[in-house]
């Protein structure tokens, strides 16, 4: 079993065993001042798949960002092993295998945007006219063919951040890391990227990207991950960390006697004139008939949608406890 | 192709930056001093031009590999190009020696243009075109990598300015090499002569390389001289380039 890297770096064989990335008590520890730490990532351990788009979420500061940069050779680790593709940080020449795309990257102001992409390419070791060939199928890909002549420096910050993944895939890597790779864009710039981070799982890539924007994992991630504070709180599937929830059901109910019901607290009005209340839902049916004892009339019994957002916020307040 | 990528880069930066403002003003100084000093030089208008014209060549190099070479590796991490490039397969030696080369190509094609700036303001005036003031402008060169090896050095940690005032002390002090070592000789007191004795060591000897006095007075050079200058400019530049890279091989970016 075994798929061939299409790239000119070396060859490597994919068997069942071997991860896309592989993560071990990873810990990062800043020197900040004089001899004063911060632990910016505590024991992480986290294991990549090939072939899965994995969302990275957590708040600002969350370290994000550092791992990223650990994973990519940017930032040694304090403690920790990280494997790409089976092999060490330590080897270099495993980074023809991955693509990144900084946070808030920016790129040489007296290079145009070919330039950038050609420079990217020799970094990879591209042969020449391979690298003309992919720098054009890639232009046409994050939609940048026009301003390919135009210097950096006269790009907008949308623009940047496409040539940032054009960059980021100009050696056809098998792991595509991404740090915010949705900041700075508008709606159809994102619809575009979240299209090209589809198209890349569909090319056999795995995807790795950060983000604190929840929505934009919800569509297209298979996995995700919450860090905060520099732990790993939660890896799995968002369908299953969402029905894991307890739930709750509202209760909306229209009272005509003249006795408040006596049952239940935190009872609101709604806009159209009835009531409301928000109970688990084991108690739901004791509290539907006791309502109905003393005269209530039922409108209606919806479970609580719970938004990924309330589920980040719940995680993060667990934590904090 | 890795290194040669990034030599380029760094020389088309150089280039589309604003060096040729640099060379614009030697140019016009070269050409102005001559004009304004030849007639009060009383017959030895030869010499005056050379030495101005070698003199110049050189200072007009130490000021561009200061500028240039403090700046380099600090603009990489302070505009955050060094993710971009770093997290390419590239290892940190590689960026440095790519970096400091694609300097030292900037310079070398720099001083080419002074130089035949020179030749033709030389020519011009006095018919006169000696091809072994190239052996200084050599030596020159020799010095400048010298220094563009301290800048690149101090530039791996420290700022721009620090960087800049550092490589520039080194300079000087190494320009007056012979005078430390004198004065060491000189002073009889065991540990002030001990410490003048190592930094004597420690500092480029800088006055190896200026045989401008020599050829403009027509003295020959020795090959021995020659070989001598060439790899001490090469040994005492691999060192830096080796330490800065020791020091940026352990650096979070
Ligand atoms: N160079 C540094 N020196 C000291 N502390 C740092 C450094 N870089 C990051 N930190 C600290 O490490 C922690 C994690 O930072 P990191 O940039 O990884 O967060 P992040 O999840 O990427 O956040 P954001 O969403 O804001 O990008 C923060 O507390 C930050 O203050
Ligand atoms: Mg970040």
């Amino acid at each position: 079993m075994g798929s061939e890297s299409p790239d000119f770096g070396p060859i490597f064989y994919l068997s069942n065993d071997m991860h896309a990335l592989e993560i071990v008590s990873l810990s990062k520890a800043y020197l900040s001042g004089f001899l004063k730490k911060v632990q910016a990532l505590q024991e992480i351990s986290l294991t990549i798949e090939e072939d899965e788009i994995f969302g990275f979420l957590g708040p600002n500061g969350a370290g994000k960002t550092t791992t990223l940069k650990i994973v990519t050779g940017l930032l040694k680790p304090t403690y920790g092993d990280v494997k790409i593709l089976g092999a060490p940080l330590s080897q270099v020449n495993i980074r023809k295998q991955i693509g990144f795309l900084p946070e808030h990257p920016s790129y040489y102001n007296h290079l145009t945007g070919f330039e950038i992409l050609d420079f990217a390419g020799g970094l990879c070791c591209i042969p020449g006219f391979e690298r003309k060939k992919r720098i054009e199928r890639l232009f046409d890909r994050v939609r940048l063919k026009e301003v390919r002549n135009v210097r950096v420096s006269e790009y907008s910050k949308g623009m940047i951040q496409r040539l940032g993944i054009a960059q980021a895939l100009i050696n056809n890597p098998e792991l595509v890391i991404l740090d915010e790779p949705l900041s700075g864009l508008d709606p159809i710039g994102r619809k575009e990227l979240k299209d090209i981070i589809i198209s890349l799982k569909d090319e056999g890539k795995t995807v790795f990207f950060s983000t604190h924007i929840l929505a934009d994992v919800e569509m297209i991630c298979n996995r995700v991950g919450i860090l905060h504070k520099g732990r790993l709180l939660k890896v799995g599937k968002l369908n299953d960390f969402l029905s894991d929830t307890k739930r709750n059901v509202i209760i909306t109910f229209e009272f005509t006697g003249r006795v408040k019901p006596t049952l239940i607290q935190n009872v609101n009005p709604t806009a159209e004139g009835y009531l409301n209340v928000t109970i688990e839902k084991e108690k739901q049916n004791t509290i539907v008939k006791s309502l109905q004892n003393e005269g209530a009339s039922i409108i209606s019994i919806v479970p609580e949608t719970i938004t990924l957002e309330d589920f980040f916020v719940a995680e993060i307040k667990k934590d904090e406890n | 192709m890795k290194i040669r990528t990034l030599i380029l880069n760094t020389f088309k930066e150089a280039v589309r930056g604003k060096i040729f403002l640099i060379i614009l003003g030697f140019s016009i100084v070269l050409l102005v001093g001559s004009k304004v000093l030849v007639p009060l030089s009383l017959g030895e208008e030869r010499r005056i031009i050379m030495n101005i014209g070698l003199g110049s060549i050189s200072m007009f190099g130490i000021l561009l590999a200061i500028l240039i070479g403090s700046q380099l590796v600090y603009n990489e991490l302070e505009r955050k190009t060094i993710y971009f490039v770093l997290s390419k397969p590239v290892k940190r030696q590689t960026f440095i020696f790519g970096k400091f080369l694609g300097l030292l190509l900037t310079l070398l094609v720099v001083i080419l243009i002074l130089s035949c700036w020179f030749y033709f303001v030389l020519f011009w005036l006095t018919r006169l075109h000696p091809s072994v003031l190239l052996v200084a402008i050599f030596f020159s060169f020799l010095e400048i990598m010298i220094i563009t090896g301290f800048s690149i050095f101090f530039s791996t940690f420290t700022s721009p300015t620090l960087s800049s005032i550092f490589t520039l002390f080194f300079f000087i002090i190494g320009r007056l090499a012979p005078d430390i070592q004198l004065l060491a000789s000189k002073i009889k007191e065991p540990v002030s002569h001990f410490l003048l004795q190592i930094v004597y060591y420690i500092i480029p000897n800088l006055s190896n390389f200026n045989i401008r006095g020599k050829v403009v007075y027509a003295e020959p050079v020795g090959l021995n001289h020659i070989l001598y200058s060439v790899s001490y400019a090469l040994i005492y530049t691999i060192i830096l380039l080796v330490l800065s890279c020791e020091i940026f091989r352990r650096k979070d970016l």
